[in-house]
């Protein structure tokens, strides 16, 4: 039996936020039961293509998955513990702070997880990234959510109009009273976004970096503080709170994903469902499969271990590979020697002064 | 002369810029019934692209017209040219190849100041010069004034002067009877031995180069056995042709006839540009006289912006030497640019053209050092070195002078503009020479100015300053001594010497923190911070920081992004290729020119 993790991507939302660039679409009926029965046939694909798999850990994702009638969800995940043994100690839902209509039910599945997206707790801030909700109703849904779960996360941005540094530490001191882990994001302006718009007729004002940076570590130092340690780039936790199936991705464990634009990575497979053509009925019509290389492995297992906190393992490495990461990447390696911690034998990181400027270091590795 | 010359004319037009030269030779080929109305586009002989979009003549080009006057068939051999100073070795050479010239002046403007070199490059050739005034259909056309100056300034006879409208198609009949009339046919001997002056070349992937010539003696068909005069070398001539104005293979070309000839000559250093060519056997013993070989003024080196074509680079800079004989280039390497070379201008202009034809016929990218001019340098030693690179100054300790090339500069203007152009050419450094009254509209203002001066963004300046008014030409007019200095810019600690540049110390100053603030604009930040600094010998004088890269990371990675974020890694790779890496420091290619951009002083 191999572990993987479960990642099933629901594409609704009751509208789009500016700064949204996933996939999303506008709730109804006949299209809830289109894309349900198109992601119980994904699952189904899967079941019967790696019946090897214990699922270890199930994020629900979206859009927003709380905006969707329970009914549909419990199809859905009826199905996966139908078809997969799942051990999952770990179960993730994503929920609006303004749409909780079927919180308490979640449990009845086995979610122990909530991540709610709250990105801010400023009503000008929220306003201004077109977010349907207020303060209060963000008060409201994690009064309401302690009633339930114990593992709650939420997720804030950093860079947002209208935010300074006092209102990101301000949202961070009342958030730690609910949650067990803080996503804090830098704002990234997607194309084709409302805030790509905005920006561009200069309605808004980009924040510069130094800002940004000076900012996330008087967030990150805040978060410290109050007992969250910084894991990944954008994510803190209390002792024993990190995300198990966030970690599978770094550590690149193996992983399903399904729904529109969800990705699965099997083996030296990648495969990732476009939204395009959704409509066809065999996922390797619509699917987009990679087949990885050892050295795209290699490359990804150190960009995406050196986002995290914990590092690279280079024994484990050096096993996976046959090759050490001196071996594997000599000019890399020797161009970026100053950027690095080599305080401890067995792992690499980033040195934190070059932390958030890892992509011109990932870019020798590529 | 024969019966067959009898009913030949060669000549050219030459104009001040923007006259209507290019118009004029539309018509002509119009009222002729060369190109077919249908066919016809603007500017017809200005076939490439940048002289449609700039709406300037920056290459001869020849065509043939057929006129009847009086029952008798002439040939019309026209060869456009082109107006501006850059270019005045190509109206040299299409001078050589004619009898006559059309001297076009512009009933609105007046006599400019480069259809007086232009005038004298045609009465240096010996040419009959037809005054044609065009543009009389407009409301501010003054002919009686016009025919005025060119009597007086050039010292014509105006009576025979056509009045023309190019754009509006008058008069243009009486044009082309008057070049009949008043233009001398050629004359030499058809059965002499060959003798073909090679005024143009190009480079035809299928025929080898292909020589435009003009027939001076003895004639020549497919087959002919003939011979380049300066090098020896010989060929069998495959075809020639007329322009007819695209090229149109003929049987023969004979003394007096303008054409093209083709040889099978696949290596482009064979020809050259103002050589004779004449019979393997039998041939003539003395050449035609050529050109003057022409001395670039400006210099700059030009390099691949992807250090990695320099091969194509060079293949492209030989093809367009064919086609521009003043082009003269070698060599130079560079410690930020890598291979490259320091090629030779006649003018910022023509640097421009140089590189937009480079980039385009041959689709490179180019990165452009800072045009610098011929320095002469001498050393306590009482040796003399001539610098046409800043970084080539010899040791500071070990020069005694450093003389610079003065040109001396004819300004024509409306006298309301004395007082702005006298206070540009003061701060240029020039010296006054004379100031005459042409007429109560015109001023002539003589001065003597560096070249170096000229060559940093004098004629944006002067254009601006007099509303466009004002017309420039110059002329090479010897070295001068002057307090120049050398300025070398550092990046982190270490010389970038693709910049340094040599200038009046007076000014040193405000240049180098010009372009240091350039560069701290241009290069991006980096994972350190880069103190840029400008240097005289081992003084600074000036310095900025580019402050370090704070944040470059992705803030999302889940499953879905990886892929993504490896193409972005990707992306960001490919732009770092077009960077060149200068000791620890990365400046991306385009850096390099934004730098080198002045008007915005």
């Amino acid at each position: 039996m191999i572990d993987r993790g479960l990642y099933i991507h629901i594409p609704f939302c009751s509208g789009k936020c500016y700064y949204c660039d996933f996939f999303s679409v506008a709730i109804d009926t006949e299209k809830l039961d289109f894309f349900t029965t198109k992601i119980i046939s994904e699952i189904e694909y899967f079941s019967s293509q790696y019946p090897d798999t214990r699922i270890s850990s199930i994020y629900i994702g979206g859009g927003t998955p709380s905006i969707v009638p329970f009914a549909y969800i419990e199809r859905i995940v009826k199905r996966v513990r139908d078809l997969f043994i799942v051990k999952s100690d770990e179960f993730t839902i994503e929920v609006n702070p303004g749409e909780i209509e079927w919180i308490s039910e979640y449990s009845q599945l086995g979610v122990n997880r909530i991540s709610l997206g709250v990105q801010s707790l400023d009503n000008n801030v929220l306003n201004n990234c077109g977010r349907r909700h207020s303060r209060d109703s963000v008060i409201r849904a994690f009064e309401e959510l302690n009633k339930y779960y114990k593992n709650l996360s939420c997720d804030l941005i950093l860079g947002l109009p209208g935010q300074n540094a006092t209102t990101l530490l301000t949202d961070i001191n009342e958030v730690s009273n609910y949650v067990k882990h803080i996503s804090l994001y830098f704002l990234k302006i997607g194309e084709g976004t409302k805030f790509d718009e905005l920006i561009n007729n200069r309605v808004f004002v980009l924040p510069d970096d130094d800002y940004l940076v000076d900012t996330y570590y008087l967030a990150k130092n805040r978060m410290f503080e109050l007992g969250f340690k910084r894991y990944e780039v954008s994510n803190f936790a209390r002792d024993g709170f990190e995300s198990k199936h966030n970690l599978s991705y770094w550590r690149r464990k193996e992983y399903i994903g399904v729904g529109p634009s969800a990705c699965s990575l099997l083996g030296n497979n990648r495969i990732q469902i476009s939204h395009n053509n959704y409509f066809k009925n065999r996922l390797t019509e619509y699917a987009i499969e990679e087949v990885l290389t050892v050295e795209d492995m290699a490359k990804e297992t150190v960009i995406l271990s050196l986002r995290t906190d914990s590092g690279l393992d280079l024994k484990l490495f050096e096993n996976t590979y046959k090759k050490s990461i001196y071996q594997m990447f000599p000019e890399a390696m020797e161009k970026n020697y100053k950027y690095f911690d080599f305080s401890n034998n067995n792992i690499l990181k980033l040195k934190e002064e070059y932390f958030l400027t890892q992509n011109i270091v990932f870019q020798d590795f590529i | 002369m024969d019966n067959r010359q009898r009913l030949i004319r060669n000549f050219c037009i030459i104009a001040h810029i923007d006259h209507g030269k290019s118009t004029l030779a539309d018509r002509l080929l119009q009222e002729t019934e060369t190109v077919a109305d249908r066919n016809m586009k603007e500017q017809m002989l200005d076939d490439m692209d940048i002289e449609r979009e700039r709406g300037i003549t920056v290459k001869l080009t020849p065509a043939r017209m057929k006129y009847t006057l009086d029952g008798t068939e002439y040939t019309l051999n026209l060869i456009d040219t082109p107006g501006h100073v850059d270019f005045t070795y190509e109206v040299s050479r299409s001078l050589a190849a004619c009898e006559g010239a059309l001297l076009v002046v512009d009933a609105t403007q007046g006599i400019e100041a480069q259809t007086l070199t232009n005038v004298y490059l045609a009465l240096d050739n010996d040419l009959e010069i037809l005054p044609v005034i065009n543009k009389i259909d407009l409301q501010s056309a003054d002919i009686e004034g016009t025919k005025k100056e060119i009597e007086d300034i050039i010292g014509l006879d105006t009576s025979r002067a056509v009045l023309v409208s190019a754009k509006e198609g008058i008069n243009i009949d009486r044009l082309l009877e008057s070049i009949v009339k008043e233009l001398p046919a050629p004359s030499g001997d058809s059965e002499g031995p060959l003798r073909a002056l090679i005024f143009d070349s190009i480079y035809d992937n299928f025929k080898g180069v292909i020589c435009n010539v003009r027939i001076f003696d003895g004639k020549i068909s497919a087959g002919t056995r003939i011979k380049m005069m300066s090098n020896g070398k010989e060929f069998e001539c495959t075809e020639v042709g007329i322009f007819n104005p695209t090229m149109l293979e003929i049987n023969e070309l004979k003394a007096g006839d303008v054409g093209y000839i083709a040889a099978s000559i696949k290596n482009v250093e064979d020809t050259s540009v103002g050589d004779t060519i004449t019979y393997s056997l039998n041939g003539a013993t003395e050449p035609l006289k050529g050109y003057k070989k022409v001395t670039p003024m400006v210099f700059a080196g030009i390099y691949p912006a992807d250090g990695s074509r320099y091969n194509e680079l060079r293949e492209a800079i030989n093809k367009l030497k064919l086609n521009d004989a003043s082009l003269s280039y070698e060599p130079e390497s560079s410690k930020a640019l890598g291979f490259g070379f320091r090629v030779g201008f006649l003018g910022l202009l023509h640097m421009e053209i140089v590189e937009e034809r480079l980039e385009r016929e041959f689709d490179l990218d180019l990165v452009t050092t800072a045009p610098s001019v011929i320095y002469k340098v001498l050393k306590i030693n009482g040796d003399e070195v001539t610098v046409d690179n800043p970084t080539k100054l010899p040791d500071q300790s070990t020069i005694d002078k450093i003389l610079e090339p003065i040109v001396h500069a004819s300004i024509f203007s409306p006298p309301d503009y004395v007082g702005p152009i006298m206070e540009l050419c003061q701060e240029k450094r020039g010296l006054f020479i004379n100031m005459t009254y042409l007429d109560p509209t015109r001023v002539h203002i003589e001065y003597k100015i560096p070249l170096s001066e000229i060559i940093y963004d004098f004629f944006d300046t002067l254009k601006s300053r007099t509303r466009g008014y004002a017309s420039l030409d110059y002329t090479l007019d010897g070295y001068c001594p002057d307090n120049l200095v050398k300025v070398d810019f550092l990046l982190n600690g270490d010389a970038c010497d693709a910049l340094s540049l040599i200038v009046h110390r007076d000014k040193a100053y405000a240049r180098a923190r010009n372009i240091t603030e350039r560069l701290r604009e241009a290069i991006p930040r980096q994972m350190f911070e880069i103190p840029i600094q400008a240097t005289i010998g081992s003084k600074i004088i000036a310095r900025e920081t580019v402050k370090a890269v704070r944040k470059d990371v992705l803030a999302k990675c889940y499953g879905g992004d990886i892929t993504r974020k490896k193409k972005l890694l990707e992306k960001q790779k490919e732009g770092k290729k077009r960077m060149r890496q200068f000791g620890s420091v990365s400046i991306p290619s385009d850096a390099f020119m934004s730098i080198l951009k002045i008007n915005d002083d």
